[in-house]
């Protein structure tokens, strides 16, 4: 079994950026899709380790990641962000539940253009499908 | 009692009588108002008549929470026996009609037999008047408003030329283009010939505790305006379905026949983007989902989710222009959209499948549809081949031979647009429904992508599994719960906390009730209005749902769809746990 990567981290936002790019599914269902977009855990300083950063940018154009970065500065944004507790970024990454549902409900809150970002939903799916085969270790 | 004024406005049109009554508390109490009511009022004056009969009553009412500042509860309800199906019809609409009824001083208003002439009924603060308005008659429904305006300051419920020429499916619209549009009530309107009525109120509706009324009203508010689908209406309208209900397969095509359509050319996104759309908000409404959009020269009102997916996908159609056009046309002539849109998609079905073989009616859809505008005129002037299609989908299709599993209804009404494979429990609410095929009577595809109420036994689940009691439970409760919505009334995009709005309904009226309370109210309402429709003859084959909207569409998961025998073992949970223990499902 692969050597578990911490979620998150600069390694796991790297494999998980070339991952994105391999996968056809993401490909096709990101196909049309610009923008950059961050992704935040809103609890670090609840978890038992905190994370070295707690957000991170995925540059995201045409169903391929052109580059990630781990965000370091607190009042970085970008067009979409999508910000949830850690226990919820889990429960997404198992598909426990569904990203556009997690939406929808409130579990994952989005700034930027949610008509977009839900229309882009089969894309979403495919990001967790990549997520999924990504052998992940979460703080406890 | 506070929050009503106990004070219902009586309108004998035959024999040109005008006066008002009231009920017992415990009425008020027990029905809480909007449909509850309207349905026990049915009970009291209406009965086993003929749809347009003198005898039929037209029953408005608003709720406990109508004409105050509780967010979103700017509706009425209209109840009659439906012409469409027969049983008992039930519609409601926000605009600003209810709330300027109750602020007239009325909690309702009921008609009952048939004028000779055209009438429209004003209500002025409280006092009101029949006044003979044959000048009206033939008005599409924003030229009666117009010149009911010209006379003062009134909010307008009125029929078109569909509702004066009996279309089965016509609608009451009401303040522009706001709809009580389901089931075919504008067609009873029609039948006692009154045009309109106009209503102008400034009372302030008292409740019992007026501070912390204030205080729940802000929380309910508050809580509205973070909710996250709410952003995405205020922004989008309801039309942002377009792209959210895509990803999980909600958005029939062609008929409920597949899933093979351009949905990029029909995103909410395109038409903010390439339309002039202005949003508007119902009274007492803090979320503003309503559009109106400029179109060759004119502000016309804006397509809703339900009418562009059943003049967009589920006609084949893909473009804006075309459905802001029918809309409009669909509207001015007072039809309901989602009726006249699935009927013009399953007849264009029929054709293309070689089971309806008419040179008149295929001239309609030729040249990229170049005909549905006049096709539309056609039916609610009942002209020609329209005549027939005023009739409704299940009356005009089985009178061609067209088999019944290929008839999208439900106790004769047109099924909506939220797919019964994308959630099957909005199928099983479907079958059941009292009013036919209905998403307002149950919202399964809100609760099922998470929006549900666990303290109240609304419990999101498997959107592909129904055949269990811990489901159906929660489809029976679903049903319940808005029952109560449909009573105070409440729009449904606005889902505060359910405690809350018992706390308001509590607030205002004085009577101490928990959720759990009005929610066991909202089951008494549905025993309610199943007995009516027993005694307008319901047979228990109604509650059912058609194959054309079980069987999976290629390419999608098997379990999507339901099969006659999962179907009948639901149906027999929904009886046991109902009480309806007397109901067998149909054999098939």
């Amino acid at each position: 079994m692969a050597d578990e990567i911490l979620f998150p981290s600069q390694a796991w936002v790297d494999e998980y950026c070339k991952k994105l790019s391999e996968s056809p599914d993401y490909n096709k269902a990101g196909k049309g899709w610009k923008d950059p977009i961050m992704f935040t855990i809103s609890d670090p300083d609840s978890l038992s380790e905190r994370p070295e950063f707690n957000s991170f940018t995925l540059y995201l154009k045409d169903g391929r990641c052109e580059k990630c970065e781990m965000v370091r500065d607190e009042n970085s944004s970008a067009p979409f962000v999508l910000t949830a507790t850690y226990a919820n970024w889990k429960k997404i990454i198992d598909g426990k539940i569904n990203p556009t549902q997690a939406m929808l409900t409130g579990q994952l809150k989005v700034k930027g253009n949610m008509a977009l970002i839900l229309r882009y939903a089969s894309a979403a799916i495919a990001m967790v499908k990549v997520a999924q085969m990504i052998p992940t270790r979460y703080i406890s | 009692m506070r929050g009503f004024w106990n004070r219902l406005l009586f309108v004998d049109l035959s024999h040109r009588e005008i006066w008002t009554d009231s009920l017992s508390e415990d009425l008020w109490e027990r029905y809480i108002g909007g449909v509850g009511l309207g349905a026990y009022l049915f009970t009291k004056y209406g009965g086993n008549f003929d749809p347009f009969s003198d005898k039929n009553p037209i029953i408005i009412t608003t709720g406990p929470l109508v004409g105050t500042a509780f967010p979103n509860s700017g509706r009425h309800e209209v109840v009659s026996r439906s012409p469409l199906t027969t049983f008992l019809g039930e519609s409601n609409s926000g605009g600003r009609f209810g709330f300027e009824l109750k602020r007239s001083g009325l909690d309702g208003i009921i008609l009952t037999g048939i004028s000779d002439v055209p009438v429209s009924i004003f209500i002025d603060d409280g006092e009101f008047r029949i006044e003979e308005t044959p000048e009206l008659w033939g008005l599409d429904i924003y030229q009666t408003q117009d010149a009911i305006r010209k006379r003062g300051n009134y909010s307008v419920m009125c029929i078109g030329p569909a509702g004066e020429k009996r279309v089965l499916f016509s609608s009451i619209m009401n303040d522009e283009g706001r709809a009580a549009g389901r089931t075919g009530l504008g067609a009873v309107m029609g039948s006692k010939r009154v045009k309109a009525i106009a209503v102008h109120g400034k009372k302030i509706v008292e409740v019992n505790d007026r501070i912390e009324y204030n205080r729940a009203v802000k929380e309910a508010s508050k809580s509205i305006m973070e909710s996250p689908v709410v952003s995405g209406f205020r922004s989008y309208g309801s039309m942002i379905w377009m792209d959210g209900g895509i990803g999980f397969n909600d958005i029939p095509a062609n008929y409920f026949m597949d899933r093979s359509f351009q949905f990029d050319d029909l995103s909410s996104i395109k038409f903010h983007e390439e339309y002039q759309v202005s949003s508007y908000n119902c009274a007492a409404c803090v979320i503003g989902c309503g559009r109106t959009v400029r179109y060759n020269g004119l502000t016309v009102d804006g397509p809703e989710y339900e009418t562009v997916a059943a003049l967009g996908p589920l006609l084949g159609n893909t473009s804006f222009q075309n459905i802001v056009e029918w809309n409009h046309e669909i509207n001015r002539l007072g039809m309901d959209t989602i009726s006249t849109g699935v009927i013009i998609s399953a007849i264009r079905h029929f054709l293309k499948a070689g089971l309806i073989d008419d040179a008149a009616i295929g001239s309609y859809y030729s040249d990229n549809f170049s005909g549905i505008n006049r096709m539309i005129q056609d039916i609610a002037m009942r002209n020609g081949p329209g005549n027939a299609i005023a009739d409704g989908l299940y009356r005009y299709a089985t009178s061609l031979g067209i088999d019944r599993d290929l008839i999208a209804t439900v106790k004769g009404l047109e099924i909506p647009l939220h797919d019964p494979r994308a959630f099957k429990a909005q199928g099983i609410v479907y079958a059941t429904s009292t009013r036919g095929a209905d998403h307002m009577q149950g919202d399964m595809y809100q609760i099922d992508i998470g929006g549900d109420h666990p303290d109240i036994g609304i419990v999101a689940g498997d959107r592909f599994s129904i055949d269990s009691d811990e489901r159906v439970r929660t489809i029976i409760r679903t049903q319940d719960f808005r029952q109560v919505y449909n009573s105070l009334i409440i729009c449904y995009y606005a889902q505060p906390d359910p405690d809350l709005i018992a706390r308001a309904y509590s607030l205002a009226t004085g009577f101490s009730a928990s959720i759990r309370d009005l929610v066991d109210r909202g089951s008494e309402i549905i025993n309610l209005k199943r007995k009516i429709n027993e005694d307008l003859g319901l047979r228990p084959e109604e509650d059912w749902l058609p194959v054309l909207v079980r069987k999976p569409i290629e390419g999608e998961p098997q379990e999507s769809g339901t099969t006659d025998e999962e179907l009948i073992s639901v149906l027999q949970r929904y009886y046991r746990l109902r009480g309806w223990g007397k109901y067998r499902p149909p054999q098939r």
